[in-house]
């Protein structure tokens, strides 16, 4: 029997109404998880509440209808949208213990490329090419060495030691005079804050390299501490993390990029700053053809101004609080070699107790999580955990919500594998064969 | 704290199971206090940007971007909630919504463009410029490429930011000044040439005549042919396939997409079959589930930065997939002939609009140069004091 | 669990789980163990190395891709590459991996440092 929702999956060859477009799109759309209807704990992603007035704001007339080519002009949109962003500009700069941002990169990975770009100029105008290699530990994300590579840097891989944080040891051995920087961030993919990371970026810095900070877990300490106290030169935050930008999806967000004092003229322009637009003088040049993500930057805006600074740090503590929450309720079933920790905003468990003992691994844990309608956490990363799941509730769930989550976690070790291996049986395809589509693609209709 | 519903109480049973104080929790951190302002309310957020109510009415393109009618269908589905809040479709049981639209999102780019394959969208249509060139680099093994002069000067400026870095030499090819397209003999063309990249219609909103004979001269010298073109344009002039393009590349914003002061828009990137496993960015693929229905999945992962890392073919990770639906459902509800009706009463119009004001002899789609500060200044000093102007309805 | 792949004993192996067939005109067939495969996961494509191609002992031949990972398969010896399993179903790789699964063949002057079957499921218990 068809189910109220069901939909052809595969396009159609033409649309012969506009009613059959919003007929197939509103059922597709019925397909998807999202975080107006499921908990979606994806650790390093921050899926948190995407406040409403963040997409007014970004629908206004006056600000759809602006040509990027007339934002410098003296019209009161123009002034006004350039006002916004300016502040923008101002608060994440305070909030990050830097001194500017070039708003420009569309994402957090872009923004990794700036700043390896930054990095990079600033060596080379001090004729200081040599310095060619870009450290990064073992456990960051692929965008980092991704990024560098791109960058032009040769990338240079420090081990975690046994706590899961960066090894100092492996770090002093690979710090030279051709060392241009260090990628980090802090708390790590592991969702431990990195207790050592003055000391990191004072070795570093005497090293003659500039550190990098990736903002991904920046909702566990805006308000309360910032990169820039913690001694970063650079780096980018994702707006639709921490800021709550939208996924869409999977864009578009928008990875503003920061510096301290004595870097600001190596920015991407156009610098937005006091209601006027800066071309930096030493810039690396444009990262992207307009002026960047306006739709997403404003958003941020109104989500900042509609917090307020007290707003901005109650939501890091209790994104904090909910995740060492998570963390003490599941650790018996899930531990892993850091779950006896304080985590940040996010906590690495791992099923593999559970697959040892009963054979439920974090994949099937994924599926059982997906039939009881939420969206599991991030799998099989960091790969420095095996079976590793990384779960990020954010500051926005309700504890009846982290109570229900805590409780199917616990009821899916309770499963028989018979049971599990038939999950998810409650949605529109279940279990689609992967390899095949890698192996004979078909990418289009 | 509308955002934060926990309150002391809910905290306070936290703590407890936690078993510490909030402050232990953040011990090894070094405190860094902010400049403090006040949570303002929705109303006051609105009052301080009451301007921004108020459109600027104007109907105009410059740049290959501009102010095209949004049939306000795709602004209705493109807010619903399943699609603005859900995350990247990793977990396909999660999200064949977003797959699926993907997937036709693919579909019809391929069939706007003639060519094989095609992704789920870069950033915009500058950065899918310099993925083709990256992409191209990494195909021939050269480091030398040729860019016409008339591709526009945002580009041009992008695309040096990425090729010093990685020691990717840029070299110009000349144009026509009476006809404002690019010259068909390229002398420049070399055994150290990646590609050619000419832009059709290019900055000038001149259609680029030559644009087959150039390609198929870069083809016998090796050289990858990459063409940028305009999604609307595409409709009702040859399509990169019939140029001879291998990869084509597109600003996406006429396609349903707000203006927005800048962005996001959409980058459109399209090549041929041989160029599978270096594109960027995340692809759909069609396969099959545990019970023989279709499916879609991200496939092909291994090309990617989460995978390769920094042997990735790029480093995109997040994407502007809201925008790419916004341009299927733009795709979807115009049509076939619908496009090419828009793309042919927009070249009517400008063509209207300009006469016997064009300083180019060349054929234009919707865009047009004349003498003086009238539009957008063009920064050709070759050319003296001249601006675009572009009709968007 | 090693007990159940298969270690066929006509074959000489790599501590990185290659398999090294000599064919009767001295060439080196080389291939990925059962254990390789099977710690892979489905494999979905094999980046070969080009034919006339000089690899040293260790040095990265072929790239195999399964759906969420790459791993590297080193030349098991010092040699040229001269020939390539053209016509290689992935699949093959993971089903018949000592037989249809077969990857590339190389000149090979001497088989030291490869290790015996006993001495390789030593390694994999």
């Amino acid at each position: 029997m068809k189910k109220f929702n069901e939909v052809e999956l595969e396009p159609p060859k033409f649309y012969r109404t506009e009613g059959e477009v919003v007929r197939r799109f509103t059922r597709l759309s019925t397909l998807n998880f999202s975080v107006d209807a499921n908990f979606y704990p994806l650790g390093s992603c921050t899926m948190k509440y995407n406040p409403k007035i963040c997409d007014f704001i970004s629908t206004l007339p006056g600000l759809r209808e602006l040509h990027p080519m007339r934002i410098g002009e003296d019209s009161a949109q123009a002034r006004t949208l350039r006002r916004i962003l300016s502040e923008l500009n101002e608060m994440l700069s305070d909030l990050c213990g830097f001194s500017s941002f070039s708003l420009s990169p569309a994402a957090g990975a872009h923004g990794e490329l700036s700043g390896c770009l930054i990095i990079r100029k600033y060596h080379a105008d001090r004729n200081d090419s040599i310095r060619n290699e870009m450290l990064i530990p073992d456990s960051a994300h692929g965008t980092n060495p991704a990024s560098a590579a791109i960058a032009g840097f040769k990338v240079v891989t420090i081990k975690s030691g046994p706590t899961g944080c960066v090894d100092i040891d492996d770090l002093k051995r690979h710090l030279s005079n051709r060392t241009a920087g260090m990628m980090m961030t802090n708390p790590n993919t592991l969702g431990l804050f990195e207790e050592r990371v003055l000391e990191i970026c004072e070795l570093v810095h005497s090293a003659g390299g500039l550190m990098y900070y990736d903002g991904a877990n920046l909702n566990a300490i805006v308000g309360v501490s910032s990169p820039g106290a913690m001694g970063f030169d650079v780096g980018h935050i994702d707006l639709h993390k921490t800021f709550a930008v939208p996924h869409g999806g999977g864009g578009p967000g928008a990875g503003p990029i920061g510096v301290r004092k004595g870097l600001e003229d190596l920015l991407p322009g156009p610098i937005f700053s006091g209601g006027k637009m800066i071309s930096p003088s030493r810039s690396i040049g444009k990262v992207i053809g307009f002026n960047g993500n306006v739709g997403a930057l404003v958003r941020a805006w109104a989500f900042i101004k509609t917090l307020g600074s007290e707003g901005v740090e109650r939501a890091s503590r209790d994104a904090v609080i909910a995740a060492n929450y998570v963390r003490v309720s599941l650790k018996d079933i899930y531990p892993s070699f850091v779950s006896e920790r304080f985590c940040a905003h996010e906590v690495l468990l791992s099923a593999e107790k559970l697959k040892r003992e009963k054979g439920i691994n974090a994949l099937m844990v994924a599926k059982a999580l997906i039939q009881m309608g939420f969206h599991p956490p991030t799998i099989y990363f960091p790969m420095l955990v095996h079976e590793a799941l990384l779960i990020e509730p954010t500051e926005t769930e309700n504890l009846e919500t982290l109570d229900e989550f805590i409780s199917a976690m616990r009821r899916i070790a309770e499963l028989s594998l018979e049971k599990i291996s038939k999950f998810p049986n409650n949605t529109i395809i279940r279990h689609p064969d992967e390899a095949r589509a890698a192996r004979n693609p078909v990418l289009k209709g | 704290m509308k955002y934060l519903p926990h309150d002391d109480f809910a905290r306070r049973k936290m703590l407890s199971a936690i078993g510490a104080s909030e402050e232990a929790l953040f011990s090894n951190l070094k405190k860094s206090p902010v400049k403090l302002f006040p949570a303002l309310s929705e109303s006051e957020t609105i009052d301080l940007i009451s301007d921004l109510q108020i459109p600027l009415q104007e109907m105009e393109s410059a740049f290959g971007v501009g102010n095209y009618f949004i049939p306000p269908a795709v602004d209705y589905i493109a807010s619903r909630g399943e699609f603005v809040t859900s995350y990247t479709p990793y977990q396909p049981e999660c999200s064949q919504g977003t797959l699926a639209a993907i997937y036709e999102f693919q579909t019809r780019i391929c069939e706007l463009t003639g060519l094989d394959i095609s992704n789920a969208g870069l950033y915009d249509g500058a950065t899918a410029v310099v993925e083709a060139i990256r992409m191209s680099c990494a195909v021939t093994n050269r480091k030398e490429i040729l860019v016409a002069r008339t591709v526009a000067p945002h580009i041009r400026r992008t695309i040096m930011t990425y090729a010093e870095p990685i020691g990717v030499t840029v070299k110009e090819i000349a144009f026509d000044h009476k006809s404002g397209m690019t010259l068909k003999k390229i002398e420049e063309l070399s055994d150290k040439t990646a590609c050619v990249v000419i832009s059709s219609p290019n900055v000038f909103g001149v259609i680029e005549e030559g644009i087959k004979d150039i390609f198929c001269a870069a083809q016998k010298n090796n050289s990858v042919a990459v063409q940028i073109f305009n999604p609307l344009a595409v409709s009702i002039f040859p399509t990169p396939f019939e140029s001879g393009a291998d990869i084509a590349v597109a600003e996406g914003q006429p396609l349903g997409i707000p203006l927005s002061g800048g962005g996001p828009f959409l980058g459109i990137i399209s090549a041929r079959n041989k160029f599978l496993r270096r594109m960027p960015g995340r692809i759909v693929g069609k396969t099959v589930d545990a019970d023989g229905k279709t499916s879609f999945v991200l496939t092909l992962q291994t090309r990617e930065q989460h995978i390769r890392r920094e042997k990735a073919t790029s480093n995109i990770c997040s994407n502007q997939s809201l925008m790419a639906l916004r341009a299927v459902l733009f795709l979807g509800i115009m049509g076939k002939t619908g496009l090419s009706e828009l793309a042919r009463n927009l070249k009517k119009k400008a063509e209207i609009e300009s006469n016997g004001k064009r300083i180019f002899s060349g054929e234009i789609f919707n865009e047009y140069v004349v003498r003086g500060k009238d539009g957008f200044i063009l920064d050709y000093p070759e050319l003296g004091e001249i601006s675009l102007k572009g009709v968007a309805r | 669990m090693a007990k159940e792949l298969l270690v066929p004993d006509n074959l000489l192996y790599t501590r990185e789980h290659e398999w090294v067939l000599l064919l009767q005109n001295g060439n080196a067939r080389v291939g990925i163990t059962d254990y390789a495969q099977h710690e892979l996961g489905d494999i979905v494509h094999v980046e070969m190395p080009e034919v006339e191609k000089r690899l040293e002992k260790g040095d990265t031949a072929a790239e195999i891709e399964s759906v969420k990972s790459v791993a590297s398969v080193y030349a098991p010896v010092t040699g040229t590459v001269v020939a390539c399993n053209e016509s290689l179903d992935p699949a093959d790789v993971n089903g018949n991996p000592y037989d249809k699964g077969w990857l590339f063949e190389m000149s090979c002057d001497t088989t030291d440092g490869l290790l015996n079957p006993t001495e390789y499921r030593g390694i994999i218990s």
